[in-house]
């Protein structure tokens, strides 16, 4: 039971971080409006679990990447809403070029002829 | 990063409403999608995932989750020891007694081995050196006084050499009656070798160690300080009266500092080169072949005990060739602190049979401990199957589970410590009044926090590991639907159960086989007749030198004492010796020759001797086989007589009687045997009887001397009337060591009765707890068979065959455990062997006995609980399930 849970997070930690960094990119936003942003914008692909999305958030706070605040919401809610830190932007920049390297190192194992030929 | 208790309060409502908002926004989004109220309200949260795991997980992001986890788990743990308060009570105890037991004993162990000479620096450093006489295999012996300076000034190997011995003296001065002190003559290093700072004033300086008799100084231990002297620091300086001299103290030692013997205390430190004044043996400091003191040194840095051996050894070969007449046939050998035999070392061979008792009573707790909870986590299944489908993981479990343990070992701990207190106090005061000042250090220190702390948390692991495991390992989905555990879960765990019972039946065994050695030791000791009749005399000591008598003097105080005690009411008859039978000590030696006897050249002539009043053998019962015993004529001015044991007689005039023969001991004058006595066991039970002789007190005088009064009836009633003469005739003479002969002559055994006590203890304990563990494996069985036993008794089978089965099933793990317990026995009881007497280590007859007992008991633990399967209803049986 617990092994799975596990896995997902431990499988998304690093990726899981960066999305939610790069949600907040466009602005603060609460935990619910990140899922669904995350959600909308990878097409529905991607779900993201609140039993990982939270957690990620209070880990993220504790790293000092994101700070959060409550405050009211359009539909006069009380909400707490995460916030990008300078910090967070840095850190941010860094997870995307090593994302980058990453999917072009695994894209090259999995399709090393379209490597070949690009040479 | 911890937050403090408020701010987590706060986090906590703070998350609750995060989610909440979650969900509601969740909720509107749905419902705005056209779902209903409550189809949107599912969904979310059904989307949402679990709900406490959620906030489980994103709470431990906060880093204080492991304290609140432990927290959260002792106040469950302990809510759960308290709805079985029996199961709670019962392990508590039996983990007490287990670490109890240990720690009591480590208690002494580490008196003896860890700190055998308290206040003393670095002792692992310090050897004791002896004088051995190189063709005889007796223990080795004290060392002269100019033998000791000899070792001092030409060894190479230690970084000092000091002497010391032991002396009684009469303190008269600061609080209280006149009173008798243990001290001892030491040489001027003494407190430099053993690297002792003094609390107050200072050691002895080289000048007063080198002029004989002219400085009667004195350094007195911290304990006499302030129980006699108030800790008056402006006693440095002044003097205090001992043995009719004034000595001047010049210090006071530190608090614990207890002298150089291992387990005994001394409250004086006077020098040696005093002897002379304070003691009527001190012609002897010196003469090169009295032995009167122990020498102690401190090896130099880089020097093994073995290149010290050789060194002493070498030295002593000298000393042979330089001082022929005195040293011949001497040689010298080491021996730790711990291990010389004037001490406390001699009880650590007991001790570790008892520690290793302790060990297996240990061991079988925490396996019946480890049982119950084994037990009792078979009824949890599904309380834990519950949990796992609720998000927790195993290790959570795991970890919860060891906290239930956790709390027991530490409950029994702490009960464990006030049992070592009651125990380790029960087994000083079990110590009998061996005539020295017997006291070890066993005050309650880290190192005994240490081990019970230690054995605490090992008893933790072992008792809940396994249980824990177990318990963990089920499968949610079985486990909630069968209320019970699955099948395999079940056989496994009954059959870890048993093999638990067979490690316990195989450990009482292997106690109760120990005790039952040890029992036969004590029974055929006590069956050894000791020469004399101990029933009914009352002993009281007296030492006449420190009062200024000198011989004439203190030969009639002897005639006048024995007139007055003679005539008390009750008191039969009386007489005096210098040492009465089964003393803890060797006793007085002198080398003997023996008219018209040739000794083979190797052939050692030192026989022991007891120095004795009229009427001895009569008062002590001791039957004369020939001859007559002293009388009042055999005094200074007579012919020199002696009386000589059967033994001696037989060997050294076989075939003939010794009266009549003529003997002289240690150069002196021709002395006539004038009597035979029967044997006496004069060292216990234990020791053959060797050639011994008696001379009487009115031809050769003894300072120190103890009273024997035979009574008509309680010895004790006669103890004031005796007080009452010695105090008409001295009222400064102090008395001590009042006992009763019976108490006297069971000194011997004293050890043999402790181990007897504590080993049948601790086997019974044993024995209960294997029993109370087979009764509930054999219960638990029955109790998950019933629907089986049902089917079989509906089906015909009669109670008796379902009795019989049950009675099987007990009895086969019974005597699995019994044939190890029995092979782990022959195997490890020849480890005790030295202690035991009149009986093999494999003794047949303990060892059926013992299997005899533990089956008969294994029997009746299976019997109760499976005469309840015979009672079984075949129809409720098989209605209830």
């Amino acid at each position: 039971m617990k092994a799975r849970y596990q896995n997902r997070i431990e499988l998304l930690q690093g990726t899981l971080d960066m999305i939610v960094l790069q949600t907040l990119q466009w602005g603060p936003q609460h935990g619910y409006g990140i899922s669904q942003a995350i959600r909308t914008n990878s097409s529905e692909v991607l779900q993201v679990d609140t039993g990982s999305l939270y957690p990620a958030l209070h880990r993220l706070e504790r790293q000092k990447w994101i700070s959060s605040e409550w405050t009211v919401s359009e539909n006069n809610q009380r909400v707490k809403v995460y916030r990008l830190t300078a910090a967070g932007k840095k850190h941010l920049a860094v997870e995307r070029s090593r994302w980058t390297q990453l999917t072009e190192a695994v894209e090259g194992i999995l399709n090393p002829a379209r490597k070949e030929s690009k040479a | 990063m911890k937050l403090p208790l408020w701010r987590r309060r706060r986090r906590e409502e703070e998350l609750e409403e995060e989610i909440q908002s979650h969900l509601r926004m969740a909720i509107r989004d749905r419902m705005e999608r056209g779902e209903s109220a409550e189809e949107a309200a599912l969904a979310a949260r059904r989307e949402f995932g679990n709900l406490g795991l959620v906030k489980e997980i994103t709470r431990e992001m906060w880093g204080y989750r492991r304290l609140e986890i432990l927290l959260q788990d002792l106040r469950y743990g302990a809510r759960m020891l308290l709805k079985k308060p029996s199961f709670t009570l019962i392990a508590v105890l039996t983990l007490a007694l287990g670490i109890g037991a240990n720690t009591a004993i480590f208690t002494w162990l580490k008196a003896i081995y860890l700190e055998p000479l308290p206040g003393v620096a670095a002792s692992r450093h310090l050897v004791m050196l002896r004088s051995t006489l190189i063709k005889s295999a007796n223990s080795p012996m004290w060392v002269s006084y100019p033998n000791y300076k000899d070792y001092r000034d030409r060894n190479e190997v230690f970084s000092g050499l000091a002497a010391f011995n032991d002396l009684t003296f009469n303190l008269v001065d600061g609080k209280g009656q006149p009173e008798r002190i243990w001290g001892s003559l030491v040489s001027g290093n003494y407190f430099d070798v053993l690297g002792v700072r003094l609390a107050l004033g200072r050691t002895f300086t080289p000048d007063e160690d080198r002029a004989p008799g002219s400085h009667p100084v004195v350094v007195i231990s911290h304990r006499l300080w302030q129980r006699r002297f108030a800790a008056d620091p402006s006693l440095i300086g002044k003097t205090i009266r001992l043995n009719q001299l004034d000595f001047t103290v010049i210090g006071v030692a530190p608090e614990g500092f207890r002298g150089s013997f291992v387990g005994l205390e001394y409250d004086l430190w006077a020098l040696a080169i005093m002897y002379p004044q304070v003691s009527p043996s001190g012609h002897h400091l010196n003469l090169r072949g009295s032995h009167h003191f122990l020498v102690i040194g401190r090896l130099r840095d880089g020097v093994t005990f073995e290149q010290a051996q050789a060194n002493v050894q070498t030295i002593a070969a000298q000393l042979a060739k330089d001082y022929l007449q005195e040293d011949e046939g001497e040689g010298a050998t080491l021996i730790t602190p711990t291990n010389d035999p004037d001490g406390a070392g001699p009880i650590a061979p007991s001790l570790m049979v008892l520690m290793a008792a302790a060990g297996l009573v240990l061991l079988i707790a925490c396996v019946n401990v480890a049982n119950l909870l084994l037990a009792r986590a078979a009824g949890r299944s599904r309380e834990m199957g519950v949990r796992l489908a609720l998000g927790a993981s195993r290790s959570r479990l795991v970890r919860q589970m060891l906290t239930e343990s956790l709390l027991l070992a530490v409950m029994g701990g702490a009960g464990g410590a006030l049992f070592a207190l009651w125990l380790s106090n029960a087994m000083s005061l079990m110590i009998p009044p061996v005539g020295y000042p017997v006291s070890m250090n066993l005050a309650w220190d880290y190192r005994v926090s240490g081990f019970a702390v230690t054995l605490t948390f090992l008893t933790v692991l072992a008792v809940g590991l396994v249980p824990a495991l177990r318990a963990t390992k089920v499968d949610p989905v079985v486990s909630i639907k069968n209320g019970g555990g699955a099948i395999g879960a079940l056989t496994r765990r009954s059959r870890l159960r048993g093999a638990l019972v067979v490690t316990q039946i195989a450990v009482s065994l292997v106690s109760l086989v120990c005790a039952g050695l040890f029992i036969r030791t004590l029974a055929q000791q006590l069956k050894v007749k000791p020469g004399f009749d101990p029933e009914r005399a009352l002993l009281v000591s007296m030492n006449l030198y420190p009062n200024g008598y000198d011989e004439k003097r203190g030969t009639e105080f002897y005639r006048r004492l024995l007139e007055r005690v003679a005539a008390l009411p009750g008191v039969v008859s009386a007489s005096l010796s210098d040492k009465v039978p089964n003393a803890w000590s060797g006793g007085t030696t002198w080398t003997h020759e023996i008219e018209g006897y040739a000794p083979r050249p190797d052939e050692p002539m030192d026989i022991n001797y007891e120095v004795v009043a009229p009427r001895y053998f009569q008062t002590m019962r001791i039957p004369l086989a020939e001859g007559r015993e002293f009388s009042e004529e055999d005094q200074a001015h007579s012919t020199p007589v002696a009386i000589v044991n059967e033994t001696m007689a037989r060997r050294y005039w076989p075939g003939q009687s010794p009266v009549g023969k003529r003997l002289r001991g240690g150069g002196g004058k021709w002395t006539t045997i004038i009597g035979v006595a029967r044997d006496v066991k004069h060292l216990g039970a234990r020791a053959p009887v060797q050639p011994f002789m008696y001379y009487p007190l009115y031809q050769g005088y003894s300072a120190r001397i103890t009273l024997v009064a035979r009574t008509a009836g309680d010895p004790w009633l006669a103890l004031s009337g005796v007080r009452g003469a010695v105090r008409a005739l001295d009222a400064t003479l102090p008395v001590f060591d009042e006992k009763t002969l019976q108490t006297h002559s069971g000194i011997p055994l004293f050890l043999d009765r402790i181990m007897v006590t504590f080993l049948s203890a601790f086997g019974l304990l044993a024995l209960t707890l294997a029993a109370i563990g087979l009764y509930g494996v054999i219960a638990y069985s029955v109790s998950q068979r019933t629907r089986e036993i049902g089917i079989r008794m509906a089906l015909g089978a009669r109670g008796l065959d379902v009795l019989k089965q049950m009675l099987k099933e007990g009895m086969v793990l019974a005597l699995i455990g019994m044939a190890i317990g029995l092979a782990v026995s022959f195997a490890l009881t020849r480890l005790t062997e030295s202690l035991l007497y009149g009986v093999s280590p494999t003794d047949a007859m303990t060892f059926t006995l013992v299997s005899l007992l533990l089956a008969a008991i294994a029997l009746l633990a299976c019997y109760l609980p499976a005469r309840r399967a015979t009672k079984v209803d075949p129809m409720i049986a098989l209605r209830c399930e």
